[in-house]
């Protein structure tokens, strides 16, 4: 029984042979497409999922509030563990890491630049499951000056020789220090969000940073994480924290400062910054899954449409079965067993389609790769179950009960049949489809002119043809003016200057202020070199600049537009202002200045984030990033000519540069990853949606090859029978409008909300994403329309 | 063996009710031939399909071999006709994607009949037919007789004690046809019941009874 209705099912597949093609390849697409975006979720839900204490583990996060703000950061600073043991007897043990990027490592006479030597305490190893390969877990990071590496960086290093017990010198701000290999750590699995190439002892740093560091920086590159005793609940420490900040905790300019805990299972997800190694965005993952679940329900949607219409030309094979002698159950089997066979074949292609496209999709999204083994996971493989009995249920549902149930007499009479019930819901199914396509195209429409928005918004400056060189060696900071009057003379160069931040890109400093009785305690402020409005062409509201004569740089303050708002105007030229700190609840006075002109707002952070007010002071121990204007013409010239300069230097640190119009448009790398997921999950629901309906007009038209014989007979022509039945379908795709654009609407509100500077959302792009999804709709009716339009009524009208 | 009592069909749309029989009472034996005609819209297949159990009527009594068939679910008719009936189309409706071979398998995998027996009621259904040698060709590669020669040998490879046809000969040309009836008289002279509908008064003459339906009501009968 089973083998004949699968020798049918075969044959019938190759007799329809184009059906077939589009159905299979719109449910492969489809479901390869699903499958995709599984995996990517899947992957980016499973991190850190490896240690063994993980349901125990979690990172300290800090919030610091002031005025009416709160910010969360996660850098703690060194003093936070010991006190945190000390007060919590339910911590069972906790783990610094510090970080400090751009140091050095030298082995031999190679010189390396590392961003992944952390300092960690010897608990790391306990706490996290980060096993050694070799060496003593519990000695390895015991004493000052020594670390471990993983295999990769051993392999970097030393090439073949063994590593162990061999030295390193570490170099950070111009000062070195010889570290001894005590053990090598297996590589980090790519599902962590810490990451290390070098874990050195946390020990090491008293000695290279001075007691200070442990004991009362609290704002430097420190992560901290507690393990909590078992059985302990994170509530029972989380409610006695903010106690125990205010008690112990250097406020510094904050009006409060609590900590709260974070599991290590949302650390991927939701640690704010600043990051210590990789994270995730879950806008990212919930849009992934999104599209991954519309491109699977327009699939879906074609292979059930597709499949009703074509049993209607069955019914009559139904009938005669029926008469023959079978039985509902007999005719159900054989249905549903065609459409779930059909559904597993479409699953191969669909496997086919993801394992060659994966990888080079992920690279270019800027995703890790992800291991073909988690497809075979119970967990997913009962995903893929999952769908196909949904969708091979789905598409052979309505042959198989439905039709099934007819008389056979009526089975057999109504191939002739079909307006009415299942027509309408065919029709219905195309709209639900077309709906989804178009509000997708509206959507990665607007989506893509709000990142272009806020890319090519003005800033404020003149981000253009800027040079930016990180300083990251005190030398290069203290021969700063020397470097900076040599670079004017080179050719192409046309202005040199400096600052505390990037603008555009980093985050500035806090400070305090006192001025006529007034105090504001977090003020932000950047520190700039006396030529900085200049060279970034920032104009002056008020007042002068630095640069200006007459004037003493480092006793003076500029000030932002918003500041001046925000401090209500009621602050004058020449008035004195005290700057302090706050540290230990006690105030820390800094300087006196005198404020010398306002500043028109400008960018100096990133446009997600709404305009702040800034002070501006100058002050070259405080520089962080040299910016140099070069010629638009000769770029390469200009920059050999820098290059030139700074070798000329001797500084210790290599000569690297970047262009301040890249890092500023790299803020926009995880939003322009996603705005391309959108656009290619955009362009395969339309074609899927479009396959589905050249399949339905295919079906369509086919059924209507005698009433369209005979009006041709009657005297129709043929541009107009190609009007008449793209006419109908046109509407069907014209009424999915209706739908799209209210909840695209809907939905890119929600998502502009979230950005201080946004577009404004206009019709055009509504007309745009309705026409392109009419024009394919209509491009795919039409070939067929004109076919049977034109084909020979005779032909047709024989066999009746 | 048939016994219908004040059977009524009708189509109700909206509010009309449209009647296409009224009132048939008749009583078929065991091993007759009956030719059922009359002019277009009389009712003719509509009988024949009540008979066969392939529709239902609206009024009146159905018994079949002493069931009350008006009283069975679709289940207990649909096992009923599988058993005891075989159904004869005009237009042959023959599965166009399998074999000769494989639509004279159907009736029996829905049976159940088991895999040798099968092979052996295929073969002899084959040989009697004389279509051994098209056994692997498909429909559509046949002739319009040959066609309706494999549509008999499925209608009776089940051995059904009754065999309905609609208009057999209605798509066939008269030597063709000529085959076909002479099928038919060899099938009742062993013993099968046979129900006709036809227009052709030639057919017709093949059976020993014949009733006459106009507008749904019988009109006469006769025999021959």
């Amino acid at each position: 029984m089973y083998w004949n209705d699968l020798k049918l099912g075969v044959r019938r597949l190759r007799r329809s042979k184009i059906f077939t093609a589009i159905n299979f390849l719109g449910l492969s697409l489809g479901m390869g497409c699903f499958l995709m975006l599984s995996l990517i979720v899947r992957f980016e839900y499973s991190f850190d999922d490896f240690h063994l204490n993980g349901d125990r583990i979690y990172q300290m996060v800090r919030e610091n509030s002031w005025e009416n703000n709160t910010e969360a950061r996660v850098n703690t600073g060194a003093p936070l563990a010991p006190l945190l043991r000390r007060e919590f007897a339910s911590i069972q043990d906790t783990v610094r890491m510090t970080l400090f990027r751009g140091s050095f490592v030298n082995v031999g006479d190679r010189r390396f630049r590392e961003n992944k030597f952390f300092f960690a305490d010897p608990s790391l190893l306990r706490v996290f499951t980060f096993p050694l390969l070799r060496g003593d877990p519990d000695g390895a990071l015991k004493h000052p000056f020594t670390v471990v590496l993983t295999p990769q960086t051993a392999v970097r290093l030393f090439g073949d020789q063994d590593p162990i017990h061999a030295t390193l010198t570490y170099t950070l701000n111009g000062s070195s220090h010889d570290f001894l290999i005590t053990g090598i750590m297996q590589d980090i699995p790519r599902n962590s969000h810490l990451d290390f190439d070098f874990v050195a002892s946390y020990s090491s740093l008293p000695a290279m940073l001075g007691e200070a560091f442990m004991t009362r920086h609290w704002d430097s590159p420190t992560w901290t994480y507690v393990m909590l005793r078992k059985g302990v609940s994170p509530q029972s420490i989380d409610s006695r924290l903010s106690e125990f900040s205010d008690k112990f905790v250097d406020k510094w300019s904050f009006s409060s400062v609590t900590h709260r805990l974070l599991p290590l299972e949302k650390i991927y997800f939701e640690s704010p910054g600043p990051h210590i190694g990789r994270f995730g965005a879950i806008q990212y993952m919930r849009i992934m899954i999104v599209i991954a679940a519309f491109l699977l329900a327009i699939a879906c949607v074609n292979a059930i449409n597709l499949s009703t219409a074509q049993s209607v030309m069955r019914s009559k094979e139904i009938g005669v079965r029926k008469v023959i002698g079978a039985g509902k159950s007999q005719l159900i089997r054989q249905f549903l067993g065609e459409s779930l066979g059909f559904t597993f074949l479409s699953l191969g292609g669909a496997a086919l389609i993801t394992g060659l496209l994966l990888p080079s999709i992920l690279k270019s999204l800027g995703f890790q790769a992800i291991s073909g083994r988690a497809a075979l996971e119970p967990g997913f493989l009962a995903v893929i179950c999952g769908t196909i009995m949904f969708v091979g249920i789905g598409s052979g549902f309505y042959p198989a009960v439905v039709l099934s149930s007819c008389h056979p007499a009526s089975a057999i009479k109504s191939m002739r049949g079909g307006k009415g019930f299942q027509t309408r819901i065919r029709k219905t199914l195309v709209i639900f489809q077309f709906s989804i396509s178009i509000a997708l195209i509206i959507i990665v429409m607007l989506f893509s002119r709000q990142l272009d928005f806020l890319r090519n918004h003005a800033v404020g400056f003149s981000k253009e043809n800027m040079i930016v060189i990180p300083i990251r060696d005190y030398g290069v900071r203290d021969r700063f003016d020397l470097l900076k009057a040599r670079l004017a003379r080179s050719s192409r160069v046309i202005s040199v200057t400096a600052a505390s931040i990037e603008p555009g890109v980093t985050d500035q400093n806090g400070i305090g202020m006192r001025w006529r009785d007034k105090e504001k305690n977090d003020m932000g402020i950047i520190y700039v070199d006396p030529d900085f409005l200049k060279v970034l062409e920032i104009p002056l509201a008020v007042g002068r600049d630095f640069s200006a004569g007459n004037i003493d740089a480092a006793s003076s303050l500029l000030i932002n537009q918003t500041a001046f708002k925000m401090l209500e105007e009621n602050i004058d030229l020449e008035d004195d202002i005290e700057l302090f700190y706050r540290e230990g609840g006690k105030r820390i006075p800094v300087d006196h200045v005198s404020l010398i002109g306002i500043v028109e707002d400008f960018h100096f952070r990133s446009m997600s984030v709404p305009m702040q007010p800034i002070l501006m002071r100058v002050d070259s121990s405080r520089y962080r990033y040299i910016l140099i204007r070069i010629s638009s013409r000769a770029v390469e010239e200009a920059i050999s000519g820098i290059k030139q300069v700074w070798e000329s230097m001797n500084f210790e640190q290599p000569f690297e540069f970047t262009f301040l119009s890249d890092d500023m448009r790299r803020v926009f790398r995880r939003f322009q990853s996603l705005a391309e997921i959108m656009r290619i999950g955009t362009g395969l629901a339309v074609l899927i949606a479009c396959m589905g309906l050249f399949g339905l007009a295919a079906f369509s038209l086919l059924r209507r090859r005698k009433e369209i014989a005979i009006r041709k007979i009657l005297g129709a022509t043929a541009p107009g029978l190609v009007r008449k039945v793209s006419g109908e379908f046109l509407l069907l795709v014209s009424a999915a409008n209706l739908i799209a654009w209210p909840s695209a609407y809907w939905a890119v509100n929600n998502f502009l909300q979230k950005f201080p500077y946004r577009i404004s959302i206009d019709i055009g792009i509504f007309i745009a994403a309705a026409t392109l999804a009419i024009t394919s709709a209509l491009a795919t009716v039409i070939i067929l329309a004109v076919k049977t339009a034109l084909a020979n009524p005779s032909e047709t009208l024989r066999y009746e | 063996m048939i016994k219908l009592n004040n059977i009524t069909k009708y189509y109700s749309t909206g509010f009309v009710k449209t009647f296409v029989l009224r009132d048939i009472t008749l009583d078929i034996h065991e091993g007759e031939f009956v030719t059922i005609m009359g002019p277009s819209g009389a009712g003719k297949s509509t009988l024949l399909h009540i008979l066969g159990m392939l529709a239902r009527a609206s009024g009146g009594e159905y018994f079949f071999l002493e069931k009350e068939v008006h009283r069975l679910s679709d289940r207990q008719q649909s096992e009923l006709h599988k058993h005891f009936i075989g159904f004869v189309f005009q237009s042959y409706h023959l599965i166009d994607d399998l074999t000769v071979y494989e639509n004279l398998e159907t009736p029996l995998l829905y049976k159940k009949v088991k895999g040798s027996e099968r092979k052996g009621l295929i073969a002899d259904t084959l040989d009697r037919f004389g279509i051994v040698a098209k056994k692997n060709l498909f429909p559509n590669q046949l002739s319009g007789g040959q066609q309706q020669r494999v549509a008999i040998a499925r209608a009776i490879i089940t051995s059904p004690k009754l065999i309905l046809a609609d208009e057999p000969t209605g798509n066939l040309n008269s030597r063709e046809g000529e085959e076909i009836m002479n099928m038919f008289k060899e099938l009742n002279d062993n013993g099968t019941t046979i129900i006709q509908v036809t227009h052709s008064e030639k057919n017709a003459a093949y059976g020993k009874r014949i009733i006459n339906l106009l507008d749904g009501w019988i009109q006469d009968e006769e025999d021959n």
